[in-house]
């Protein structure tokens, strides 16, 4: 599995005062050096367990369906729970048959769902069972440290603890599993990275509404 | 060989062309409908195999929407969730069932199978399934669809993604190419239809319309040859033979599937059958009408020369009475008239012919009738016969006119005839005399001989002739007749407008002279000496040598008395004696000449030829002739 390469792994980290966190910038670029919006970047330190979750839990994560779409990448940690939130006039009824969730959530208009806590750490992709052009993908992650690139292919992930991470990137059109990148951060520093993901295109879905029939694969 | 009539000539004259025109247009019609039919049957192929095409693209279409359907069908998703291998297999037998699908399995989008209904080989179903993914991946419908084998069945399989919303997983979807499909796509494209796979020289039937000792034929079919691929050709199948299309078969995966469509020529050839049918009820109608008509036609035309040949054949036979009834003007119109005419003229030529014969003896008719008539002759030796009737003038006197023309014409008749039988001709009458021809104007070398006969046979006719006249208390007919043969001019004499058939000259005079002699000698027939040497066979009397009126020459005339065989001893022994005294006679011997005529005359009373020369001898006994005289009798006066 080569699916995360890490060309520009930058090292040098910055000193960002007498905090006991530091922040990591990461960069995501596919194989023609094009930034990948919509990637997902997640540390796991090696040496520090992750902070627990709170006994009473983490707030509940908002996923709202406006003008019939989900936001499309909502990363979540393992044990967090997500509430569907219908924006809309009408009707939603949203699903998962992936292994990680399976779920049935009817939503009438202005509805928001029971939460639906996610246990298992993996993707579940989200449709509407309705609308078959609705695509969400919900990544269940063990750690509290992740973020989701923009349009510019950037994301920062904020108060990591200084220690030797492994820096993930997922994307759903990305080939098979990532491979971590170890990433060493210093407290009060920003560490740089960047990340070349050679996405599979054909394999990232997005439904045209205009044309739900076809199911068009978008570039 | 028969003949063959004339009506029957036109008749199968008329009935070879018309024949010919329409048994032309007849066969000409045949073969361009076999031709049409065998078009229109490849013609019909053709679409069939277009319809074929369209219905199995349709059809893959079709169960490619049925099957998007299913992909995105929620209850199918469900069961997919539960990731429980029984139960996938109900949902797929479920979704198969929904669609009517053969074969239905559902593939990991890594291509593992995850379930399939009814149960199959994995290791069969793997690459297939994932060919056609591969394909379906890469196209913007997400869909793919082909022929390969499901195990050793070809099948028409359809493979989508199981959308959740994303492919999650790919259901398969497999239409067996059986029987039922071959008769579906047999009742919209009309032809037979066969699936199958060419194996070197064999076809192996996957399925077919036909009955299965057929499939054996038509797998065995292309060892025979001729079986290409896009070709058209005849294939004889259950006896029947078949017009037949080899195409390959839609979309295929694996190893290539053929086609074969396939419609009996006998299909085409039906609709032509009533074409044809009636096309021949037209032929022999037309024939028939023609042959009536041609029947007619020469019924038309042969009856009216019937009518002739009729009136022909009894113009023939004499019957002149006939006229050909046929009122036309054409060319068999003016055939009848000429006919008409023609009997007319024939009627008058035989009626002159008759006339002509009235007037003239027969053979001179015909003479005269079958040569030009020109004016002339030509010398010829003929015999000339007179006869006339001895003291016509007393005879006259004695009857009543009536009845002497009625004796002059029975004795006439009587004569005439006689002289006919015996070949001469009666040159013309000449009062109560007969003048006759012997030797013209038909040659005959023995002319003397025949007058000679004529002679004595009107001897013997007369003598019956006054028999009767007797009966009737008549008195007898004498007469008397002189032949002489000589040189005369035989032709048509006169002028050029009325001509006579005759003879003239020296010669026929001297015929007439002797005629006259019988009353000299009372014989009833004299003839010359030429008449006499050409006539052998016959016994003579020398009579007398005499010289007649107008010739110095003397001539020797004789009587016949018949033929010579028919004379007995005694009298041949008197003609010796008598010939005897002649010769004494003319010897100046007049004692022994009279004492043997003497004798003759005691034998024959009635004979007036011996007193005729005892009275000369008693009148030269008494005046004694000159030196000069030789015994010739110089005829007096008259004659």
């Amino acid at each position: 599995m080569r699916a995360i390469l890490p060309i520009a792994a930058v090292l040098a980290v910055l000193a960002t005062g007498a905090a006991e966190a530091a922040d990591l910038a990461g960069i995501v670029r596919d194989g023609n050096g094009a930034p990948v919006a919509d990637a997902v970047i997640y540390a796991v330190p090696r040496n520090r367990p992750v902070p627990a979750l709170p006994v009473q839990g983490l707030p509940p994560t908002a996923i709202d369906q406006v003008n019939s779409q989900f936001p499309f990448i909502t990363p979540v940690r393992r044990g967090s729970a997500v509430v569907f939130r219908n924006a809309d006039t009408y009707g939603h009824t949203v699903y998962s048959v992936s292994q990680t969730k399976v779920f049935n959530i009817p939503l009438s208009r202005d509805v928001v769902s029971a939460p639906v806590v996610f246990d298992t750490a993996g993707v579940v992709v989200v449709g509407c069972s309705i609308h078959d052009y609705m695509l969400a993908y919900i990544l269940v992650l063990d750690t509290p440290y992740y973020a989701v690139t923009n349009a510019t292919g950037t994301a920062i992930l904020n108060n990591l603890p200084a220690d030797t991470h492994d820096v993930f990137v997922w994307h759903p059109g990305m080939a098979g599993t990532a491979t971590p990148v170890p990433l060493v951060v210093t407290d009060g520093a920003i560490a740089n990275a960047e990340f070349r993901v050679p996405l599979k295109l054909d394999g990232l879905w997005r439904i045209d509404r205009n044309n739900p029939v076809g199911r068009h694969i978008a570039p | 060989m028969r003949t063959l009539s004339f009506r029957t000539r036109i008749l199968l004259t008329l009935l070879g062309l018309i024949l010919t025109v329409q048994g032309t247009a007849f066969v000409a019609v045949y073969l361009a409908t076999g031709r049409s039919a065998r078009t229109q049957i490849e013609a019909e192929l053709g679409a069939s195999a277009r319809v074929f095409e369209a219905l199995m693209e349709r059809r893959e279409v079709e169960l490619a929407q049925a099957a998007s359907l299913v992909s995105g069908d929620f209850a199918f998703k469900t069961a997919f969730s539960l990731r429980h291998q029984p139960t996938m297999v109900t949902a797929l037998r479920n979704l198969r069932n929904r669609v009517g699908a053969d074969e239905a399995a559902l593939i990991d989008p890594d291509r593992t199978l995850l379930a399939a209904d009814p149960e199959m080989t994995v290791a069969s179903e793997r690459v297939t399934f994932g060919n056609l993914i591969d394909r379906a991946e890469r196209t913007p419908s997400i869909t793919a669809s082909g022929v390969d084998f499901v195990g050793d069945r070809p099948y028409l399989l359809v493979t989508v993604p199981l959308m959740a919303p994303v492919p999650v997983a790919w259901i398969s979807l497999g239409f067996d190419l059986n029987d039922t499909l071959a008769a579906e796509l047999k009742e919209l494209t009309g032809a037979e239809v066969s699936i199958g796979r060419l194996e070197g020289e064999t076809f192996v039937v996957y399925a077919s319309t036909l009955p299965p000792n057929w499939r054996a034929e038509l797998s065995q079919q292309p060892a025979r040859g001729g079986w290409t691929r896009g070709s058209v050709s005849d294939v004889t199948i259950g006896g029947e033979p078949y017009v037949t299309l080899l195409s390959p078969l839609g979309d295929f995966i694996g190893s290539p599937l053929e086609v074969v469509l396939q419609r009996p020529l006998s299909e085409a050839m039906a609709s032509y059958r009533q074409l044809r049918l009636f096309l021949g009820l037209l032929t022999a109608a037309g024939l028939l009408i023609s042959a009536i008509g041609a029947g007619l036609i020469a019924r038309n035309v042969t009856l009216p020369i019937r009518r002739v040949v009729e009136a022909v054949e009894k113009v023939a036979a004499g019957d002149y009475s006939v006229t050909v009834g046929v009122r036309r003007t054409d060319e068999l119109g003016q055939l009848a008239t000429a006919v008409n005419k023609m009997t007319n003229d024939l009627m008058e030529r035989d009626r002159a012919r008759e006339l002509l014969g009235k007037m003239v003896s027969q053979q001179v008719a015909t003479e005269l009738l079958g040569r030009r008539l020109e004016l002339g002759g030509e010398e010829r030796v003929v015999s000339v016969l007179f006869a006339d009737i001895r003291g016509f003038t007393r005879m006259s006197q004695n009857y009543p006119p009536a009845e002497l023309v009625s004796v002059l014409n029975g004795y006439l008749t009587a004569l005439s005839d006689v002289i006919e039988r015996h070949g001469g001709i009666v040159d013309k009458y000449i009062g109560d005399a007969i003048m006759a021809v012997f030797g013209a104007p038909i040659h005959q070398p023995d002319h003397a001989a025949r007058a000679v006969s004529a002679a004595l046979a009107m001897h013997r006719s007369l003598d019956e002739l006054n028999r009767t006249l007797v009966d009737r208390g008549r008195p007898r007919v004498e007469f008397g007749i002189g032949i002489n043969t000589a040189t005369v001019v035989v032709g048509n004499m006169g002028s050029a407008r009325r001509l006579n058939y005759t003879v003239i000259g020296d010669g026929v005079n001297l015929a007439a002279r002797v005629e006259k002699l019988t009353r000299e000698y009372d014989v009833p027939i004299v003839v010359t000496q030429s008449t006499q040497g050409d006539a052998p066979g016959f016994l003579f009397r020398e009579l007398d040598r005499v010289r007649v009126k107008g010739r110095d020459e003397a001539v020797r005339v004789f009587e016949p008395l018949g033929e010579a065989s028919s004379f007995g001893e005694e009298s041949l022994h008197r003609l010796e004696s008598w010939h005897a005294a002649l010769k004494r006679y003319r010897s100046r011997d007049w004692g022994g000449a009279d004492s043997i005529l003497a004798d003759l005359q005691e034998g024959e009373q009635d004979s007036l030829l011996y007193a005729v020369y005892r009275a000369r001898i008693e009148t030269l006994r008494l005046a004694p002739p000159g030196a000069a005289w030789d015994g010739t009798f110089n005829t007096p006066g008259a004659y």
